[in-house]
């Protein structure tokens, strides 16, 4: 790896030493993610936690244990602080550490020569039965490892990210084309959790070829919401995406609605009209016969 | 997640109202949007939209809708003796 620091010649000798020196193992991780800091590097952990969770995919102790540590780790950093202790990152590096996260999680990967094949032979294997294929071969993200592990987490962590202004896309063209903007994180997200093949009038239903549940997706239309309500992300005109939004936000709650709407007619019905004066009682009347059609 | 919890409903209601009004009005289509608040009985925010129209008494039938059931006490003679004396 190279390093584009003045430090790296100092720094890159004794964090070696360090390296060979500790263990493999869980245990060891919180140090090499310091023996990683010192040489200002914040992506290299995050990607040996998730080759980690590859690798002991078997033993859920350790696999929870992992999923925490990555996502504490992310949201640690993209608030600007260092994991585990919580200290604040001196802020001269922070963006660059923020920066350093944000592209490993979204940069895009390609398809490795295995899933090739495996997308070829389910093209043929689906052009036989007629069922649609999805795009297997679009790009993959390590973002989406994260989601799978726990969305409404890992949304949580990197709204870290979209709490600071400096990945909007005015500032971030003054800072650098390396800085993954809002926009971007939004497309990314986007096109790995949103099921287009769900209708945009209705809240996503379940659909098992999806990897996300329909929770995960309303969890992400939330957050979205809410960046979108406080001017963080603006989405294009015209994007069906606020039209899931709003189906999104107001679908689960229509249960609820009923339910209490009901509530209400009952307790009107069943309320004593015994000496109420008569104006009252004439608009309770008529309360009862409004309402009546509905039950 | 998804279940009909209170607090969940409040907090989406919320974040509808935030959006609508963050959103330019020509961005979304109000009247749908209306319906669908309707339909869930998010009250502030149908409230919102009729405000915006200047439709007072639809205003004012969503805040009568709005109140929680069991708040309102009916006056009978016996409260109204209580109130005078």
């Amino acid at each position: 790896m190279i390093y584009i620091y003045n430090r790296c010649a100092i720094a890159i000798v004794p964090t070696c030493y360090l390296a060979r020196a500790l263990p493999s193992g869980s245990r060891t991780t919180y140090g090499t993610i310091a023996a990683h800091r010192g040489l200002l590097d914040y992506s290299t952990p995050l990607l040996e936690l998730m080759g980690m969770l590859e690798s002991n995919a078997a033993d859920q102790s350790v696999v929870a244990k992992l999923k925490h540590d990555i996502l504490a780790y992310t949201s640690f950093t993209l608030a600007g602080r260092n994991f585990p202790e919580g200290t604040p990152i001196p802020k001269g590096r922070v963006l660059e550490t923020k920066t350093q996260i944000l592209q490993c999680l979204f940069e895009a990967l390609e398809p490795s020569s295995a899933e090739r094949t495996a997308a070829a032979t389910n093209t043929m294997a689906s052009a036989d039965d007629g069922t649609p294929v999805r795009e297997s071969l679009a790009p993959s993200f390590r973002i989406t490892k994260l989601l799978r592990l726990d969305t409404a987490e890992t949304l949580d962590a990197i709204g870290n990210a979209f709490n600071d202004t400096r990945f909007s896309i005015h500032h971030a063209s003054s800072l650098s084309h390396h800085v993954v903007t809002h926009a971007r994180m939004v497309d990314v997200l986007t096109a790995v959790l949103v099921d287009t093949a769900q209708p945009t009038f209705a809240a996503p239903g379940l659909n098992a070829a999806w990897p996300f549940t329909p929770n995960d997706q309303v969890a992400y239309f939330c957050f979205l919401a809410k960046f979108i309500a406080l001017g963080t992300i603006s989405l294009p005109t015209g994007s069906n995406l606020l039209q899931r939004i709003f189906s999104c936000l107001t679908w689960v709650t229509n249960v609820s609605a009923r339910t209490s709407q009901t509530r209400t007619h009952r307790l009107a019905v069943s309320l004593p009209p015994t000496r109420v004066p008569t104006n009252a009682a004439r608009s309770h009347r008529r309360k009862g016969r409004t309402r009546a059609p509905a039950a | 997640m998804l279940h009909d919890r209170t607090d969940e409903k409040a907090e989406r209601e919320r974040l509808l109202l935030d959006l609508v009004r963050a959103l330019p009005s020509n961005d979304y289509d109000e009247q749908r949007v209306l319906l669908l608040a309707e339909g869930s009985g998010f009250y502030k925010v149908v409230e919102f939209f009729f405000l915006q129209r200047k439709n007072y008494d639809k205003v004012l039938a969503a805040a009568v809708s709005n109140v929680p059931p069991g708040s309102v006490k009916y006056l009978t003679h016996a409260g109204m003796s209580v109130l005078l004396s």
